[in-house]
Parts: structure tokens; sequence; C-alpha cells
């Protein structure tokens, strides 16, 4: 619940015209796959322009997660609030105006270029009779420059590297032009200096004022490059907070059974995970 | 009416269309885009139809010259010619069009839709079961309008046993095709049955139409055919912008603020009435459904849903089939079913072969 507190104060003025921030919370959230259920009663809200990383052990429900703030997945009981208001009550084309998502699972069609991947995150503005206008335009030209893509708009996306494929969908979601942008695993599966590349895309995009949320699995990344992090076991939030106050060794062992020692990093000050070993349970 | 730059008086810049486009605007809030790349194939697929329909109705045991046969079409020409080419061969050569144009159109909204291009509505089953209850109407109804329907009913059946059967991952999946393989395989024993109880003359008259032709289509199901397919090509143009969101997944359509059930929905609906009305007309002829998308997808850069130039090409290989069956074993007829099999079968494979090789592009 500190979360609410957090509401920052920023005011319109950005380089880009994002809406107003957008709050995205959920109140006894339970998700279900068939009648199993992945997340139970569960009460989350994201501050507002910051990063928050959601962590957690394989099958924890931070996917799930992801997929129920973001209306994929409906919920069995409960209620996700997008600026107050119930997520499936509202139109769908209106919350993808204000909330963007990029999945794990990234299937685009056939021989498309980077251009035209990013043209489709212009769809909730878009209808039958208005296919094309000045800010399709402008919002393509900002997303293709914030995700560095300028020179390769043109270029197949099957042609590229991973880290090039992935800002392209990351671009996508920015010509979306949401104040909110949820991201399952935006790195897995990227090298390391791909994995940089996306993470400061990313911390960029929060410095414009957007709202952001990530599912990831590296601790050490998700302590440097977000504000807020979600600590999730089975279904449930354990701790939640600033990775300085929230990251221990005993979060640690509690997520993933793993025992280590904590240093800051020297530049940075945030946490660096040293001595890992697994511990039997 | 094409402009390239559009330009708003309240700010300095212009809109120009994204490369590859033309922009079509009627005013700043009414505006179109238009892929070049498909206004030039899709004219030229027009042309080749236009050629390929000339052709057709010159072509036969009695030879009209091109010349002729435009006459007639514009209501000129001699009592003959007019006879053999209105009369006689027009009825089947639209009877080609629509059908060729309706199962390449159903084929490839159905691929794009279960994202595997093995998931023609052929395949499914649909076109055996509209085929199985058809006949059953022949067999025990006498009234001509009752095939189209009872072909209608019949692919619906199959679409929602596929579904019901493919259980929760819906249409993407091999489930959903194993189903379907299943369900044709049942439908087309019953058409076997329901030949094999009726006398050798019913049989006989109904037997080419199960393999796939063209001799024995009624003109009041082609007529239905038609108004159909029209129909159906107003809705893909329509619903063009939400088709295309197809070959994402279902989280990235949701997210893009598409609902994905109203699509689906919409396109099977396509996929049934194109099938069952088509069926009606020809039998299953179901291998156009394969091989007009591949060829419009083969022509199409942006591999995305090239669903106008798939009704081209899918009229075109039906016209030609029709063309090729009728004159080569003259004066044999091969029913176009199987000459679609013959030859586009082998095509199929080779497109199949070539695209793979060249990935690398």
């Amino acid at each position: 619940m500190t979360a609410t507190s957090l509401h920052s104060k920023t005011t319109s003025k950005q380089t880009l015209e994002i809406p107003k921030l957008a709050r995205l919370s959920a109140k006894k959230l339970t998700l279900k796959h068939d009648k199993t259920s992945i997340i139970e009663s569960l009460d989350v809200s994201l501050p507002e322009g910051k990063v928050t990383a959601i962590v957690g052990p394989n099958g924890c429900g931070k996917s799930t997660l992801l997929n129920g703030l973001s209306r994929v997945h409906s919920p069995s009981s409960g209620i996700v609030l997008l600026d107050g208001k119930d997520i499936h009550s509202l139109p769908s084309k209106e919350v993808a105006r204000r909330l963007a998502l990029l999945p794990q699972d990234t299937l685009a069609p056939d021989g498309i270029t980077i251009e035209e991947l990013i043209r489709f995150g212009r769809h909730p503005h878009q209808s039958m009779l208005k296919q094309w206008a000045m800010d399709d335009q402008q919002a393509i030209n900002y997303a293709l420059n914030a995700a560095d893509l300028d020179g390769l708009k043109d270029r197949l996306l099957d042609t590229l590297s991973g880290g090039q494929r992935q800002r392209a969908w990351i671009a996508m979601s920015i010509a979306q032009e949401t104040p909110l942008l949820l991201l399952d695993e935006p790195t897995s599966a990227l090298d390391l200096g791909h994995q940089i590349e996306v993470f400061e895309l990313i911390r960029h995009l929060s410095r414009q004022g957007k709202t952001l949320a990530m599912v990831v699995h590296d601790l050490p990344s998700a302590c440097q490059y977000s504000d807020h992090i979600i600590a999730m076991k089975k279904g449930k939030i354990i701790t939640q907070g600033s990775p300085k106050d929230v990251m221990t060794k005993e979060l640690v062992r509690e997520l993933y059974g793993v025992e280590c020692d904590l240093i800051p990093d020297p530049m940075t000050g945030s946490p660096i995970l040293i001595n890992m070993k697994r511990i039997r349970s | 009416m094409i402009n390239q730059t559009l330009s708003l008086p309240n700010t300095g810049e212009t809109t120009t269309a994204p490369s590859g486009y033309h922009l079509l605007s009627l005013n700043r809030h009414m505006t179109i885009l238009i892929e070049k790349q498909a206004v030039i194939r899709n004219v030229w697929l027009f042309a080749l139809l236009v050629i390929a329909c000339v052709a057709t109705l010159s072509i036969g045991t009695m030879p009209i010259s091109p010349k002729e046969v435009i006459a007639v079409l514009f209501g000129h020409g001699n009592s003959m010619s007019q006879f053999i080419v209105a009369d006689l061969r027009l009825p089947r050569l639209l009877a080609a069009l629509f059908t060729g144009a309706a199962f390449s159109l159903a084929g490839c909204l159905m691929q794009t839709m279960a994202r595997n291009r093995l998931a023609t509505p052929g395949i499914i089953g649909i076109d055996n079961a509209a085929m199985a209850f058809a006949v059953s109407s022949i067999v025990g109804m006498a009234t001509s309008i009752a095939p189209s329907f009872m072909a209608l009913a019949g692919a619906a059946t199959a679409t929602a046993l596929a579904f019901g059967l493919a259980g929760g991952s819906g249409t993407r999946g091999y489930r959903f095709i194993v189903a379907g393989i299943g369900i044709g395989a049942i439908a087309g024993a019953i058409t076997q049955l329901l030949l094999s109880q009726v006398s050798i003359d019913v049989a006989n008259s109904a037997y080419p139409w199960t393999v796939g032709s063209l001799s024995a289509r009624d003109p009041m199901m082609v007529k239905i055919l038609g108004i159909g397919l029209a129909f159906c090509l107003v809705a893909c143009i329509f619903f063009a912008s939400q088709f295309a969101l197809m070959p994402f997944s279902d989280q990235v359509i949701t997210g893009l603020g598409a609902n994905i059930k109203h699509i689906r929905v919409i396109a099977l609906i396509l996929c049934i009435t194109l099938t069952g009305l088509a069926v009606a007309v020809a039998g299953p002829v179901g291998l156009v459904a394969l091989v007009g998308p591949e060829i419009a997808r083969v022509l199409a850069r942006y591999r995305g849903i090239p669903l106008i130039s798939s009704a081209l090409t899918g009229a075109l290989v039906m016209i030609l089939a029709d063309l090729f069956g009728r004159t080569v074993l003259s004066p044999i007829e091969l029913p176009v079913g199987i000459v679609t099999a013959v030859i586009g079968g082998p095509y199929l494979i080779w497109i199949l072969v070539r695209r793979t090789s060249r990935t690398s592009l």
C-alpha cells in the first residue's frame, strides 16, 4: 500500500506528449488457469512514473499477473482498475490508448518491415476511415528515434539481431503512446550487450514520464534498472519496495532457495549477488 | 485524389504516406492507406483474369474469335455465337470464377486465422461435410435452393465440431486440424454411403460433383454464390485492418485494443459461407484453397494477408484448370477437381520447396 503514496507530481511538460499519467492497480485479484488458481486475492498498484520490476521463481505467477493487469487474462474474481475504472468495463481500444503490453511470445507476420511493425502500434488510434494522420507519423518517427532504429526502418524484422528485434517490438509499444507499458521478460532471450541496450531504453522511457512494469529474471538487473520491486512467490506478493530496501539475503533464500551475500555495486550502489549456493530444502 | 503529401494548416509539417503506400485523403479526418504493391499486383492479376475469361469463352468445340466474344459480351454478335458464348459458356465461366475466388479467399482467411498454411477448409473437413449435407438434400429433396443451404449447414456443422473437438486450443494448434481431418473422413464416408443407397442414375448424376466438377452446376446456386461472394469481399475490405492483426499472438492483438474473439468469429463465418456456397456449386475443389493463397503470398512482398489477391488467383486457377480439363482430352471432359489435384499438387510442392530454399533472402 506504500505504492499509492508514491503518486508523483510530474507535470505534463514532457518532450513527447504522453497523455496524463495513468494509474493501474488490482484489488483482490484472483486469476485461474482452468481450475487452478495461479494468483489469489492479490492487491497491487504500480507506482506512477516509475519502473517496477516483478521478480520471483518460475511459476510464481509473474506473467499471469502481467496478463491479468493488461486484461488479456480475465479475473475469476476481484478487479483491475485503470484510472479508477474496471478495465474490463472500458472499451478495449480505449484501454489500448492508455496501456501497452509487450508479451514474451512475439510472433509477427512474415516479411514485415520494422516500420510496418511499428505502425501496428497505432492501431488503437486509427479507424477504418482514419488510417494515417499527422499524429501517427509523429508517433512512429518518435518511436523509431527513441529505439534507435532510424536507419533500419525498411529492414525486414527477420533479418535483425535479437536486440534490434526486441527494440523494434518496444518501439511498437512506444508508438502506441500509452502512459503505461507492461513488458514480459523483455530481455530473456538476449545476450548481455543487448540486455543492457533494452534496459537503458526502458530507463529512457521512464524518464519521459511513462509508468513501466516488467517481469525480470535477473535480480541484479532488476535492482539496477527499477525503482520499485515486487517479489512474488506462489501467486502472492512477499514484499515490495525500493530495490535497496527489499533486496536482502533472506529474500533471495526465500524466493529461490539460494544462499548468497549482497554487496553494493561500487558505481551505482545497487545490490550485487555474490557467493551463491543452492541450498537443499 | 491520391496525394503523396497532405498539408495540415495548424502545423508547419506535412503528412507523408509511409514508404510503399499511397495516401488517399478525402479530408483531414478521412485518410486511407493503400499498399502500392498490392494495387499493382491486383491490377495485373485482374488483367490476366480478363484474358483468361475471354480465352475460356472463345475456346471450345466451336471456336469463336476473341473479337466476337467481346462483341457478344457488349450485346452484339450473331445469334449463333450469342447462344454459344452467353448461354453455354458464360454460366460455366461464372461458376468457375465464383467458386475459385470463394475457395481461395476462404483458404487464405482460415490459414491466417489458424496461423498454419495447411489449415484450409478442405483439410479441416468443411468441404466434405458441406458435400455430405448437400448430397443428402439431392437424394432427399427436389428443390434447387436446398443444396446451397444444406451445404452451408454442413460447413457450419463441421466447423463447430472441429472447434468443439479441438477444446481450449481453439483454431490454433494441431488439434483443430487433426479433428477436422477426422470429420472430413467421416463426412466423405457418409457421402459414399448415401450414394450407394440410391438408384444408379441418381448416383451417376451426383458423382462428377463429388470429385469437383463445374458441369453439374445449378444456375440458382451460382447466383447465390455470386451474392455471397460479393458480400464476403466487401466484408474483407471492411475488416481488413482487424484481419491484418491475426498473425500476431492473442496477447498482442488484445494489447492493441482489438477483440480477438470477434475477429475470429467474423473470419469463420466468412469461411463457412464461402466454402459452403462454393461446394454447393462445384463440389469439393479444396486444392484451390491451398494453391490460390500460396500464389498470392509468393506475389506479395509484405506477406500480410493478400485477401483480394487470393480471390483473384483462386479464380484464375479455377478457370485455367477447367479450361484445361475441357480441352486437353476433348471431347472427354476431366472434372476440374481432378485437374486441380493433378496440376495443383506438384505446383504446390514446388512452391513449398522453393520458398524454404530462399529463406536467406
